[in-house]
């Protein structure tokens, strides 16, 4: 019945856009169940840990423990968080969360101030596109 | 029969033309189940849901 699709015809033209448009929905798809079902682990985990360490008594102090980028809530700026570069997002969270100057991240890189501001306001307009995306096609 | 004919069939609400498109694409979404070198039967489930809206809301 079905014959190799060379996008020739209309018909064949339509089906590539549909796959093509099929993917992306698929794409997201896994992605937005990863995340899902990784943060559905860390959740059984933390409630491991909470029968077995009962010195730790609030979800604060467990969290404090975890990675960074486990303890976010935020779907959003996680998924924004993964997918710019590993230096983008070391300068990122330097910057933002322990305040370490421009200069001094630079000199640690090999960069000049200008080029470290240039990868910090890289990964800013990054973040922020990859979040409204992520946000525009929540189902 | 074409894709075109199949997907407004599908659309129209022809359970046929659904499964059609449904076993067409079958491949694709198995191999997109595949999480870490398994298949994942849930999220092969979800992305057939996935298959089901994207057919009734893509624009021809």
């Amino acid at each position: 019945m079905w014959q190799r699709n060379n996008g020739q015809t209309e018909a064949e033209k339509l089906q590539n856009r549909f796959t093509a448009y099929l993917l992306v929905a698929v794409r997201r798809q896994q992605r937005d169940y990863v995340i899902k079902k990784n943060q559905r682990i860390r959740h059984e985990l933390l409630m491991e840990d909470d029968t077995y360490q009962t010195e730790r008594q609030t979800e604060a102090d467990i969290l404090d423990e975890l990675p960074l980028l486990i303890q976010m809530e935020n779907v959003a700026l996680q998924c924004a968080l993964e997918q710019i570069s590993e230096r983008e997002r070391y300068v990122f969270m330097a910057r933002v969360l322990d305040g370490i100057s421009f200069e001094e991240l630079g000199v640690e890189l090999g960069l000049g101030y200008k080029g470290v501001a240039a990868v910090y306001y890289r990964a800013v307009s990054k973040i922020r596109k990859r979040m409204k995306e992520v946000d525009q096609h929540e189902f | 029969m074409n894709f075109e004919e199949l997907l407004l069939q599908a659309r129209a609400g022809d359970e046929h033309a659904v499964t059609d498109i449904l076993e067409l694409y079958k491949p694709l979404l198995i191999k997109a189940s595949v999480l870490d070198g398994s298949f994942d039967e849930d999220l092969y489930q979800e992305l057939c849901i996935v298959l089901l809206k994207c057919i009734n809301q893509f624009r021809i």
